[in-house]
């Protein structure tokens, strides 16, 4: 037997295009694997000597599946850059409007991503694995509940931001519109219908996944856990803060390395550039690049709900502080490295966001007519960062001095996560795919290492929206194609 | 009967959107029609299709057996580029999965990709060549649709 190298090529249910290369030895074990992403950048360029004001609309469109996130950056990165703070009421109508977004965000990940794993199996037919499998299990009631509540969700989005999923509403300073009080009733409604939907959510997490000893000891196989560092917003009682807050970063041991204003961040993240893919990798500037490795050593972090967790003393609304003490009970603790936890923290972020929306929709502040701060000066450098679902976000923009951009460098989540995802993808590679077999469960057991990331390569990328069917090429050692396997 | 034309595209990545720009060329030529543009993929898609009897989609798509400006009636969606989602779901699945929950979705009459130069570069137009050949996209595409309006 010689070595060969299956290339799964592009990512099923992901955005983009990306590739994972598994090499074998002669054994036809794993011998090494990697996650590549082989799109082009060049977002920044298309974006230069454009008026700054401009990226809130802009932004959004790089793909269709984080554009509130984006906007939200943005309108951030604008708010810097013209050194003015929204209003107490713009900003608890953002949060509003991004709270909003989270909920029907991590519901579509969790129902349309993550259930076929859980709920359909990890060697069903890849047929019946999916949305619609997970509906013939759990009852066609789920489906509709989960169309429905994301589209009050979108309700809301539209009633402040006016365009989803393409949000308009975001000004430096402000907002674009106010609420009045029969919108606060509606919102209120929403709120707490969001809330009750994240209540049952939980439930069938919890008995689709702990109280099945399969997928539980899916959830705590080494195969899929990774040491790394993690890095989160954090508001000032340490919460999980979506909207905004200072950048926490935890080491593999749960201790707290640093703490940094998101403005800083040149001074804490570095990027790697790795010639088999065009993500750059980014990493720990103070403990400088280690490579691909997990452990006390490395110098890479993970973002996203797990990592928000991980990183928080707690969240910020009661029944999701619930649900986090159980969890980590249930993993045993902090840091829990459990990559396929990120579905359970994801969803407890989501109730933490259906609970803020409730709160937000009593403030009395929501309804005043102080919605946006004039007093703008440019400063020609503004910028952004929010926790956007995937994980912390920062947008940089730098101006002339007529506001005209001459620079622009935009950090997303999947870049955060992108050598995490391939160390990922390279563990659960080498613990399923022995011995030479390689059958389709076995290569959805490794895909499923990435796809609790949601990664999102036209962001990482910034190119491309789409996806592919997926392609599995099996070399030899000089590199010839000895088998094909094409799934769509 | 409610007719949807639904232009399917990335309106900052240039030829990407040709469906776009496609189907605003086709708006208000068919009398009790819809035109819609749309860069959104998965459950979004479900929101602009529902309630429509029926629904004409025109997609890019990039093969190489296609040169550029080739209009492809496409039986299933699997080479056009927007009808598949990453996070979740292609186009079809969306559809039977707005009828197994009861929700009115709309009978896919036709799907058009058009062949296209590139998808990866960013711009808010076409590209040259694409530009030139748009006229004869949206002659072909509108014979397709009357035919089928028939």
């Amino acid at each position: 037997m010689t070595g060969k190298t299956l290339t799964i090529d592009p990512i099923t249910r992901l955005e983009g295009h990306g590739k994972i290369e598994i090499f074998l030895n002669d054994q036809g074990d794993v011998a090494d694997a990697f996650w590549q992403v082989s799109e082009l950048r060049g977002f920044e360029r298309f974006c230069l000597g454009r008026p700054a004001e401009e990226m809130t609309r802009i932004a959004p469109n790089i793909c269709g599946i984080c554009p509130s996130a984006h906007h939200m950056a943005a309108t951030k990165a604008l708010d810097d850059l013209y050194d003015v703070a929204p209003t107490p009421t713009a900003r608890l109508i953002r949060q509003l409007e991004f709270n909003a977004f989270y909920i029907e965000d991590h519901y579509v990940h969790f129902f349309f991503l993550a259930a076929p794993d859980f709920v359909v199996g990890p060697d069903a037919d890849p047929a019946e694995r999916n949305i619609l499998g997970v509906i013939r299990k759990l009852g066609k009631e789920i489906g509709a509940r989960v169309i429905d509540i994301r589209k009050k969700n979108r309700e809301i989005i539209r009633l402040v931001f006016s365009k989803p999923p393409h949000p308009e509403g975001g000004l430096p300073g402000g907002v674009s519109r106010g609420i009045t009080a029969d919108e606060r009733r509606r919102i209120k409604e929403i709120a707490d219908d969001s809330v009750a939907f994240a209540r049952s959510a939980m439930d069938i997490y919890k008995e689709v996944v702990l109280r099945n000893k399969k997928n539980l000891d899916l959830l705590q196989s080494d195969a899929y856990q990774l040491k790394t560092c993690y890095m989160s917003l954090v508001d000032e009682n340490d919460r999980v803060s979506f909207y905004d807050g200072t950048v926490k970063v935890i080491d593999s041991n749960g201790k707290a390395l640093f703490r940094f204003d998101p403005k800083d961040y040149v001074d804490h993240i570095g990027e790697w550039v790795e010639p088999w893919t065009y993500i750059k990798m980014n990493f720990l500037k103070h403990i400088g690049w280690k490579g691909l490795v997990e452990g006390p050593e490395t110098s890479l972090y993970r973002v996203a709900p797990l990592a928000r967790l991980n990183v928080a003393d707690g969240m910020a609304t009661p029944l999701a502080q619930m649900e986090y003490a159980q969890m980590f009970d249930v993993l045993g603790g902090k840091p829990a490295h459990h990559t396929l936890a990120m579905h359970w923290a994801r969803l407890i972020c989501a109730l933490q966001a259906a609970e803020h929306n409730q709160i937000i929709a009593s403030d009395p502040l929501l309804t005043s007519k102080d919605i946006r701060n004039m007093n703008l000066r440019l400063k020609r450098v503004g910028i952004g960062c929010v926790e956007a679902p995937r994980g912390t976000l920062f947008h940089h923009y730098e101006t002339d001095d007529r506001g005209l951009l001459t620079k622009i460098n935009l950090i997303v989540a999947t870049q955060n996560n992108a050598a995490p995802i391939s160390l990922s993808v390279k563990k659960a590679a080498k613990e399923f795919i022995k011995g030479g077999e390689v059958r389709e469960g076995l290569l959805n057991r490794v895909e499923m290492a990435f796809r609790a990331y949601d990664p999102c390569l036209s962001c990482a990328t910034h190119a491309l929206p789409g996806q592919m069917p997926l392609l599995v090429n099996i070399r030899d050692t000089g590199g010839r194609v000895v088998r094909t396997v094409r799934r769509s | 009967m409610k007719t949807l034309i639904l232009g399917m595209g990335n309106p900052i990545l240039s030829d990407d959107g040709v469906g776009l720009h496609v189907a605003q060329a086709l708006d208000g030529i068919f009398a009790d029609t819809d035109v819609r543009t749309c860069a959104l993929i998965g459950l979004d898609l479900l929101d602009i299709v529902t309630g429509y009897d029926r629904v004409f989609v025109i997609d890019a798509i990039q093969n190489r057996r296609y040169p550029p400006g080739t209009v492809v009636k496409l039986a299933a969606a699997e080479e056009a580029i927007h009808l598949f989602s990453s996070h979740g779901m292609h186009f079809f699945e969306i559809l039977q999965l707005g009828k197994d929950v009861g929700i009115a979705v709309p009978e896919v009459v036709g799907i058009y990709g058009v062949a296209i130069v590139t998808e990866c570069l960013f711009g808010e137009s076409l590209s040259p060549q694409m530009a030139c050949l748009q006229d004869g996209i949206v002659r072909q595409i509108a014979e397709h649709v009357s035919r089928k309006m028939l």
